[in-house]
């Protein structure tokens, strides 16, 4: 991963008839701007009494993004027969941005929110190699996966302070499903809230239906010092956690990143496609009811479960937090999806929104918008 | 009580390339008096209201969430050369020129590149600088299931005495904008006529 440059604070745009741009100036003037502001706060931060207002500025991030890629996803299982996986994962704490001008530390397995999607067959061995080095952690992490019989999921046998060298835990899948994973440190919903879950996916025997496309969501809070939107470096608030007020509740990690409007801009998918959303809500506390604005569930995995027949045409459930629910959809007409918790006050005031743009041929005898 | 720092996002519509913008704006904060950024005397120092047939010099357009995502006022007027400022009171928005290079239609002056705020939230500003008369048809490109543009958040920048006929603004169909942003523009179209057009 790359810096990159400061959050934006403001741009200038000159505009004229003939498209000639003066721009550097300006674009000079955030740097100047933000080195201002940090030197009309040297003396107070030289004398330890800052804090009593507001918040300290917005720090550099460390990576372009926190958030993970949602079609990152491993293939799916074409193997007949139990074999050995040999997983590496290490936790990373970085600086990133929440939204332009917005940081938090956030606490990751592999430097993305949600974690790694990990993915085999019932039967299955899995040898983990799980590392805290020390030039990315200053906390104490661990893993534990629900996947997992065993004490903590694996969580007790993983305990590593930054440095301490590496830990080696095997153990095999005895049951399918989508089962989340996560940092279980004693702060778990510290460590929880700021990125440290993920989906691993047993699949059963036979497998799952293959689709045409895969999406992997991972739904969060966070619970911050200062106001949501608010300029400036936020710190974890345990209170806030305590009291279960997030300030923003996200997919992996970024107001809105999956959208029109967003960094990434909006997932892709055509018309005439099954689509699959892997919805893993890490939580901590949340309960996540999804729904797919202008489409519907037609086939629901509810908590996961791979076994059961799947429930049918379902507008939204309720996915506790620490589950990955499985939903499918079809995709009849062209335009914007919008994946959201029906809980809907976190879509308008605390950025939870991704959406699936779904191209091809209009069908006027599903969707017509002007008969 | 919340402790936002106002910043500010800037563009200068110009009738010519050459004219270049001096500097940014003193950041308010930065400045270190604490001013709020409507202290600022150009603001009362000339011109008139900024409202239809009365072009200011600056003006001061805020972009509100409630009762609905709107500007207000919807219609300002201000000299050439004039600023219109927009200050976000609620949530997140966008001041996004009408033009294919941005969004939709084309609904500003043949010949002036589009503005576009990108998404500014709340104790955030933008500024543009027009220097070209002309009508400029904005709108909030902010969508999360339905689009703020449909529930009626557009706006009309007037600079200047423009001649009406041939205005790009005003010979687009509003017809092709969506729900309410159709019918709040339709509105503008015969505010404007009913004040630009006896002279």
């Amino acid at each position: 991963m790359t810096p990159i440059n400061n959050p934006r604070r403001r741009f200038l745009q000159t505009v004229g008839a003939t498209g000639a741009l003066a721009l550097a100036g300006c674009l000079e003037g955030d740097t100047a701007e933000e080195t201002t502001e940090e030197d009309s706060n040297g003396d107070q931060n030289g004398n330890g009494t800052d804090g009593d207002e507001g918040l300290p500025p917005a720090e550099e991030p460390d990576v372009d993004t926190i958030a993970a890629d949602p079609t990152d996803i491993p293939d799916p299982v074409d193997w007949n027969e139990p074999r050995t996986h040999e997983w590496r994962i290490q936790t990373e704490e970085h600086v990133a941005e929440i939204e332009p001008g917005v940081t938090t530390l956030f606490m990751t397995f592999e430097g993305q929110v949600p974690g790694p999607f990990y993915r085999c067959r019932v039967g299955d061995t899995v040898r983990l190699e799980f590392d805290v080095p020390d030039d990315l952690n200053d906390d104490v992490h661990n893993i534990d996966f629900h996947a997992v019989y065993g004490p903590g999921g694996g969580a007790v046998d993983t305990t590593i302070a930054p440095g301490e060298g590496t830990e080696v835990i095997e153990f095999q899948t005895k049951y399918p499903g989508a089962h989340i994973y996560h940092c279980a440190p004693g702060n778990h919903d510290q460590h929880i809230s700021l990125g440290m879950f993920g989906t691993i996916l047993v699949e059963p025997e036979d497998g799952l239906p293959e689709v045409d496309r895969e999406f992997y969501l991972g739904q969060h809070e966070l619970y911050l010092e200062g106001d949501t939107g608010e300029d400036g470096h936020h710190a974890f608030d345990f209170d806030a956690a305590a009291d279960e007020d997030p300030d923003y509740v996200l997919f992996n990690g970024e107001f809105g990143r999956f959208t029109e409007e967003g960094e990434a801009g909006p997932l892709h998918a055509e018309v005439g496609e099954t689509v699959r959303v892997f919805w893993c809500n890490g939580g901590p506390n949340l309960v996540s009811g999804p729904h797919p604005i202008g489409n519907v569930w037609s086939q629901w995995y509810r908590d996961g479960d791979v076994l059961s027949e799947p429930a049918q045409y379902i507008e939204g459930s309720a996915v506790p937090a620490g589950v990955t629910a499985i939903g499918e959809m079809e995709m009849e007409v062209p335009g914007p999806i919008s994946l959201v918790d029906h809980a809907l006050s976190r879509l308008v005031h605390k950025g939870l929104h991704a959406q699936i743009m779904v191209e091809g041929e209009e069908d006027p005898e599903i969707f017509n918008p002007d008969p | 009580m919340k402790h936002l720092t106002r910043r500010r996002v800037l563009a200068s519509a110009a009738a010519t390339g050459a004219a270049a913008v001096a500097g940014c704006l003193e950041d308010s904060d930065a400045s270190g008096d604490g001013a709020d950024a409507n202290d600022e005397p150009p603001d009362e120092a000339t011109g008139g209201s900024g409202a239809l047939g009365d072009p200011a010099e600056t003006v001061t357009v805020t972009v509100v969430m409630r009762p609905s995502p709107q500007f207000d006022p919807g219609i300002v007027h201000v000299e050439p050369g004039g600023t219109v400022r927009w200050e976000i009171e609620g949530l997140r928005h966008s001041v996004t020129a009408y033009h294919p290079e941005t969004y939709g239609p084309q609904r500003i002056p043949d010949g002036v590149e589009p503005f576009d705020s990108g998404t500014v939230r709340e104790g955030h500003e933008f500024e543009v600088t027009f220097e070209e008369e002309g009508i400029y048809d904005y709108v909030d490109t902010r969508r999360l299931c339905g689009s703020h543009e449909a529930l009626g958040a557009v706006g009309r920048v007037v600079v200047g005495w423009p001649d009406l006929e041939g205005q790009p603004a005003l010979e687009h169909d509003p017809a092709e904008l969506p729900s309410r942003g159709e019918t709040v523009m339709r509105e503008y179209n015969d505010e404007t006529w009913a004040a630009l057009n006896d002279d």
